[in-house]
This record gives C-alpha cells, sequence and structure tokens, in this order.
C-alpha cells in the first residue's frame, strides 16, 4: 500500500486545533495529495482531551489511523502530548508547544499532574521537538496563533507540502482581517528554534 | 479543484445540487453543521425547528405541496420523530423527502449509540449509506431521485466519522427543478383505518421492487480482488476494510436496506469465506444468515463503540503496529463547564442545598462529572420534568427535595410537555430552566425562545415565563443564578409552594456573551485551605501548593468562588491586599 502521511494534532479543547486541522488538510490538497480529516465535535470540546488526525498521500481510504502509526504528533500542551505518545510510530516525530493546562482531575487535586512530563517524553520520545508558541504568539501580539506557530514549525518536515500550498491554504481559511497576522505566525513558526535538548 | 468538505458539509451542498427548497432540522451532534451549511444557499428555505419530530412534520408538508425536502437529526432525534416517520412510510412522497440520521458509534457526544439502520426497516423504507464526504454529496441526489422514483421516503444514515471528517468533493451543477404538482389525493395522505390498510399493501410491494432496484442500480459496488477473503460492508467501515485487508474482495453496499438476496448471492458464491464488517449491530448479517448463508460477523468483530482499521486486522489475526506505553494512571482531562458558565452556578447551589436532581441533555450534563457530581440522573431531551414528577408520586417525600433542570432549548423541545403533565395532575413537581439563551452543547445555536432564526433574522421570542404560567404554573420566579443567595432562596420557595412550580435561572452563556469582567484573586493571608471554592470545578481555580490559584487568563469574574469563600478570600484582582 502506498506510503500516507498520518499527523495527529492533540491538546484541549479551546487551543484552535480544529483550525490548525483544516489549514494542515487544505495545505495537503492544494499539494496535490489525496487527504482526510477526522474530528470531534460537541460535548468532547468543552475544555476536554482532543485530537484531530489528518491523512495524506496518494490514496487515503480511512479517515483515521491507530496507536503507533502517527508519522507526527503535533502536542498543543505537554500532559496531552504523554497521553497521545502511543499514537507515534516508532520512527515519528513528537512536536510540543510547551505549555501546561491544568486538566480539572488535577486542579481539584484528585489526580496528581506529573511533574516529569518533559523526562518521560525525552525518555519515550527522544530528541523530540520542544517550542515556545504561546510565548511567540503572545510577542506577535495574539496568543490565539500559536496553533498557527505549530503548523509553521510542522511545515519544515513536511517536504511534499510545498511553500505556496501553505500560503493558499492560509488565504483560504484564514479570514481576511486575520490573514496578515497568521501569515505572520506561520513564517516565525518556520524558523522558530526548538529547545533541543528540552530544558527540564 | 476539489474542496475539501467534511460530510455534514458535502450533504449540504448535495441537497442545493439537488435543488432542495426546504430543509429543516433540530441541532444535535454529529448532524447540527448540515442545516449550519445549508444556509449559504439562500434557494433553500432553511430552518431550526423545536425538535425532530416537528421538522420531519415541516418537511413531510413541503414534500405534500410538491418540493424536495431535507431533514436533519442526530439518531435519537429520530426517536422524537419516529412517530410521523413510521406513518410517512405509507403516505409516501409527493416531492422527495430525505431524511439524515447522524448516528454516534463511540458515543463522541451522546446518551447512546443507538443503530438507526433498524429504522429504514422498521419503517421499509431505502437506507443509503456513505462511505465519505463525496458519497455524502453524491447520495443525496441519489436519494430525491429513489424518493420520486418509488415514492417513499429515504433515510440517509451517516456516523461521526462520516459527519465530522473532511475528504475532497468535486461538486456538481445545481439545477431548478419546479414543485411537483398537487393533486388531493385522500387515499394516499389520509391515514384513517380503510386507507392504511392498502398503503401497507403499497408498502410491501415498494419493498420488492427496491430490493430488484438494488441489484440493477449498480449503487452496491463489487470489487473482485483476491476471493480467499470476501467482505460485505457500508458505510466509513468498508474504509477500514479496504486498509486492513486490502486483497480481500469486497462487496460495498451503498443501499443497505432492502438487500437484493441475488447480489448476496452472486458475491458469496465467489468468495471462500464471507464476512460482514459493521460497526454497531448485526444488521447486515443477521439478515444474510437468515438466508442461509454461511457467514462470519459478529463472532470477531465486536458490538459496541467504533472500529477501526487496527480492530479489524485484529479480528484476522494480523499483526499490530507497536506503540509506546505510557503511566495507565495519567491523569484524564475529561470536558468541564467553561469558567462563568452559569450552569455552574445553578448546579452548585442545588448541591448546596442537598437536592436529588433529575438532569436532562445540554452542557449541564457535565456537571454529573466530579467535584460538582451535581446530577442524579440523565435519560434523553425532556426526561428531567417527567421523571421529578415520577420521583414524587413514587414516594412524596421526594417532592420537598427533588428538582429537575432542564436547558430552555431542550424545554422548548420537549419539556412543555412533562411539566403540563405536572399541572394537570397537580404533581408537586419543582423544575429549574437554566435558561442561558441558547442551545450551547452543539455550538451556540438559535431556537424559539432566543429571538433569532437559523438564518440570523428576527422573530418573535418565546416569553418563558409567561409560557410556563399559561401551561398553569402558579409560581414562577426569574433569577439569576449567579446571585447565589437570592437563587437558593428562589429554589427553597419552589419546593415549599404547594403544587407545580418554575424557577427561571436566567443568564446567558459566557461563551455567547463574549464579555468578561475583572478576574479574582486569592489573598493568601485569608484563604485557609478548605477548598471550598475547588468544589465548584471551575478550569480557573486550582490548587496551587498549600492554598488555591486563580488563573487570570481564564477567569472571567464571574464572582461565583467570591461568593461561596467562607473565609472571605476571593476578591477582585487589584482589591487582595499586597
Amino acid at each position: 500500500m502506498p506510503k500516507v502521511t498520518n499527523i495527529a494534532l492533540v491538546g484541549v479543547g479551546g487551543q484552535g486545533i480544529i483550525l490548525a486541522g483544516k489549514l494542515l488538510a487544505q495545505a495537503a490538497l492544494q499539494a496535490g495529495h489525496a487527504v482526510k480529516l477526522s474530528e470531534i465535535h460537541g460535548m468532547a470540546q468543552r475544555g476536554g482531551s482532543v485530537v484531530t488526525q489528518v491523512r495524506f498521500g496518494s490514496t487515503v481510504f480511512a479517515p483515521t489511523f491507530g496507536p503507533g502509526e502517527a508519522d507526527y504528533v503535533v502536542a498543543f500542551e505537554r500532559l496531552e502530548a504523554l497521553r497521545h505518545l502511543p499514537a507515534l510510530a516508532p520512527d515519528g516525530t513528537l512536536l510540543l508547544n510547551d505549555t501546561l493546562i491544568q486538566p480539572i482531575t488535577t486542579a481539584t487535586g484528585k489526580a496528581a499532574y506529573p511533574r516529569d512530563v518533559l523526562e518521560q517524553l525525552q525518555a519515550k520520545a527522544p530528541g523530540f521537538a520542544c517550542f515556545n508558541a504561546e510565548y511567540t504568539a503572545e510577542k506577535l501580539g495574539n496568543s490565539k496563533v500559536a496553533n498557527v506557530i505549530m503548523l509553521g514549525a510542522l511545515s519544515i518536515y513536511l517536504e511534499d507540502i510545498p511553500d505556496q500550498a501553505w500560503a493558499e491554504a492560509l488565504t483560504q481559511v484564514i479570514p481576511e482581517r486575520y490573514l496578515a497576522l497568521n501569515k505572520e505566525a506561520f513564517a516565525v513558526g518556520r524558523g522558530l528554534e526548538t529547545k533541543i535538548p528540552p530544558k527540564l | 479543484m476539489k474542496e475539501l468538505l467534511s460530510g455534514n458539509e458535502a450533504i449540504a451542498c448535495g441537497a442545493y445540487e439537488a435543488n432542495v427548497k426546504v430543509a429543516t432540522a433540530y441541532p444535535g451532534t454529529p448532524s447540527t453543521e448540515i442545516l449550519e451549511s445549508i444556509i449559504q444557499y439562500p434557494e433553500i428555505k432553511a430552518q431550526w425547528s423545536p425538535n425532530e419530530k416537528v421538522a420531519l412534520e415541516v418537511a413531510i408538508g413541503a414534500s405534500l405541496a410538491g418540493a424536495r425536502a431535507l431533514v436533519a437529526m442526530k439518531h435519537v432525534g429520530l426517536n422524537v420523530a419516529a412517530d410521523p416517520w413510521m406513518t410517512l412510510s405509507y403516505t409516501g412522497v409527493n416531492g422527495g423527502l430525505v431524511l439524515v440520521s447522524a448516528d454516534d458509534p463511540g458515543m463522541h457526544s451522546s446518551q447512546n449509540e443507538q443503530d438507526n439502520r433498524y429504522y429504514a426497516k422498521m419503517a421499509k423504507v431505502p437506507l443509503l449509506e456513505p462511505t465519505d464526504s463525496q458519497e455524502a454529496k453524491d447520495f443525496v441526489g441519489v436519494a430525491f431521485k429513489l424518493s420520486e422514483t418509488f415514492e417513499t421516503p429515504v433515510l440517509l444514515r451517516t456516523t461521526t466519522r462520516v459527519a465530522h471528517s473532511k475528504g475532497p468533493v468535486t461538486t456538481g451543477e445545481y439545477r431548478w427543478t419546479p414543485l411537483v404538482s398537487y393533486a388531493k389525493e385522500p387515499q394516499k395522505w389520509v391515514m384513517v383505518p380503510a386507507y392504511a390498510r392498502l398503503r401497507h399493501l403499497f408498502v410491501e410491494a415498494r419493498l420488492e421492487d427496491l430490493a430488484d432496484w438494488a441489484w440493477k442500480s449498480g449503487l452496491n459496488k463489487l470489487e473482485f480482488r483476491d476471493k480467499t477473503i470476501g467482505v460485505i460492508t457500508s458505510g466509513v467501515t468498508y474504509q477500514y476494510v479496504r486498509e486492513a485487508l486490502p486483497e480481500a474482495s469486497v462487496l460495498k453496499l451503498a443501499l443497505t436496506y432492502p438487500l437484493s438476496e441475488k447480489q448476496i448471492r452472486l458475491f458469496a458464491e465467489q468468495v471462500e469465506q464471507l464476512y460482514v464488517i459493521e460497526e454497531l449491530d448485526p444488521f447486515l448479517e443477521e439478515q444474510i444468515a437468515a438466508w442461509g448463508i454461511p457467514v462470519t460477523g459478529k463472532t470477531i468483530i465486536p458490538r459496541t463503540g467504533e472500529l477501526s482499521v487496527q480492530m479489524i486486522q485484529k479480528a484476522f489475526g494480523l499483526a499490530q503496529p507497536t506503540h509506546i506505553s505510557i503511566p495507565p494512571t495519567l491523569a484524564s482531562r475529561p470536558p468541564v463547564l467553561c469558567a462563568g458558565c452559569p450552569h455552574r452556578a445553578s448546579l452548585y447551589a442545588l448541591k448546596r442545598l442537598g437536592l436529588k436532581v433529575t438532569g436532562d441533555i445540554g452542557c449541564y450534563t457535565l456537571g454529573a462529572l466530579p467535584p460538582l457530581t451535581a446530577l442524579d440522573s440523565c435519560v434523553c431531551m425532556g426526561a428531567s420534568i417527567g421523571m421529578a414528577s415520577g420521583m414524587a408520586l413514587a414516594d412524596q417525600n421526594y417532592a420537598g427535595n427533588t428538582v429537575a433542570v432542564i436547558g430552555d432549548s431542550t424545554f422548548l423541545h420537549t419539556g412543555i410537555q412533562g411539566l403540563l403533565d405536572a399541572v394537570y395532575n397537580g404533581t408537586n413537581t419543582t423544575v429549574i430552566i437554566l435558561d442561558n439563551r441558547t442551545t450551547a452543547m452543539t455550538g451556540h445555536q438559535d431556537h424559539p425562545g432566543t429571538g433569532v432564526t437559523l438564518t440570523q433574522t428576527k422573530t418573535k421570542a418565546v416569553n418563558l415565563s409567561k409560557l410556563v404560567e399559561a401551561l398553569g404554573v402558579e409560581q414562577v420566579q426569574i433569577v439569576d443564578p449567579l446571585n447565589q443567595e437570592k437563587f437558593k432562596n428562589a429554589v427553597e420557595e419552589a419546593l415549599a409552594f404547594p403544587g407545580p412550580a418554575v424557577v427561571i435561572a436566567r443568564r446567558p452563556c459566557i461563551l455567547k456573551i463574549k464579555k468578561t469582567a475583572t478576574p479574582y484573586q486569592v489573598d493568601p493571608t485569608r484563604c485557609d485551605s478548605c477548598h471550598t471554592c475547588i468544589q465548584i470545578g471551575c478550569p480557573a481555580v486550582s490548587v496551587a501548593g498549600c492554598h488555591v490559584a486563580i488563573n487570570q487568563s481564564a477567569c472571567v469574574g464571574c464572582s461565583l468562588c467570591a461568593q461561596i469563600c467562607p473565609q472571605g478570600a476571593i476578591m477582585k484582582a487589584g482589591e487582595v491586599d499586597a
């Protein structure tokens, strides 16, 4: 079966993962690939753990993929990175937006937010790419564009989606008045240096 | 250039191309975006109806008048619409009528995972199941032709992974068609026993014709590859099968009811081992086995939850990819009520009053989870009120310590009748309408109480207190639940009132108003770490070391935590002594 690229975008409801998925899928389509995207709406959205899966290649059947099959896991939060690490293929790459959002279970003291998430990630996915997208987004004047910054960082790895396809996807998906900001965020994301090894 | 569309967006596009003139729905995940997407086509008169039964009845009327009509709902919505649905099968249609049922295997956002394919079988109408967005669009056109050719409503069934997956879609052309002419035909449209008996004969004959058509239409695809394994499948499961068993021969059913025995036999005879791979119930398998065709299905494929490529590989003993393991005790991240959500204030007060709370369907159902754990039940839309009445009937002591909570949209959907029941029978039922002025859980759709339609046109807003009074409720109070003292007093008064009483807990959804006040902070010198504020389950409030911290960027300044802090240690940012 021809190779399909599998990408999981994981994080917390409200972090802009649905938009990031839409941009990624649109860019893959612009680049001429077959593409499928799967997301979940409704009850799962409200501050819960969320996943969007994007797949592209010459032929794509299933809209979803399973454990051990993600070429890339783009995690928007530390604990969610760890939670969704089983998705990663043995030779897959983890990209982390290094931020921490307490789930209600740890905020209420009923469970512990693991203190050693970064160590665990480093042990299980050595050499993962770690970014301060939120901080960078704030410097651009809007913390909400952290999602597009992460996409920019991801785009470096996706050699079969050319720059032009990303540019077209941004123009098609982002409303006019936010386009300049998002283009800038994407460009900054592409040039963002990873904290390797992540500062523990 | 192909467009990237979700199954729901594709269905909307298909409705436009098929010249649908009327589209109706009540929002429900995973079906909601069909109507939200249809409004981009002004040629279609589209509306939210108060519930799925009314939505279908409006569509039936449009069909009677000669228009093509589409009605969309989530799987459990068809339970509400089942009454007109079953008899619509007898009357058939004038203009084509297609009902889209979006099922939710895996219950991503539902209270059950019923398999609505049985609704096609029970009503004896054709059932179409698209496998991706392109087919979701194309099958709408097929469904309308089928509907008008065979004079039948058609069930177009999607599941979450079709409805909410996006894929490339080649769009087609809009073709205007005039209304089908209207003729008064009581024997077809007036279902009194004498006429209905004749129509039942028609329905049975139609079913035979449809099975014959299933074979001839070419809609079901025979894909012969290696003939050791032959798989009959449909919907998104087809995609999983193609990937899990790329060499297997496949009979891909687009029309999953009625089945053509001839076609199934032909396929079965040509393969060595026949399998049916389907999500949820053995709907296809039972029919095929009943024909005496040897088939394997649910003995190896699970009956619950969603399927996946890997689950099918596992069922066939194929190797699974290895994957990284993580600690099994990882802190979970369930969905929560938003910071500033008015439901939190209502539910917390009910909990403090020590009440039993029959719940309903909406964001407030999240209040069943820790730390609030404020609900005692949740069954279906509108059930909270009848259930509170039933508890009072079982033991009158419950009347004094039980309340029903129900959202404004849900109350207008099917809650009114429950209250009417309490008034009519003089049951001492207390109802709290959690009036956040929107249908929040499905993404803020308007409803008859908001004064705005689906197309964002201003309209008359139903007055909830007047409506409730008109039903005969003699005590009605409107209170802001964020005023905890007033709200608790109102609930106590309602419980003490002899007879049905209603409290309208009115405050708009925080996401809808998008207005935030100065955030609150904890004064560590006053905080004695009692963690009372933690019990409200606000995502902005968390345990931090010995004390409690309020996340300043998440807090919207609703003041609930400050109101309930026994030490008065929570105050507006800036008021805390440095």
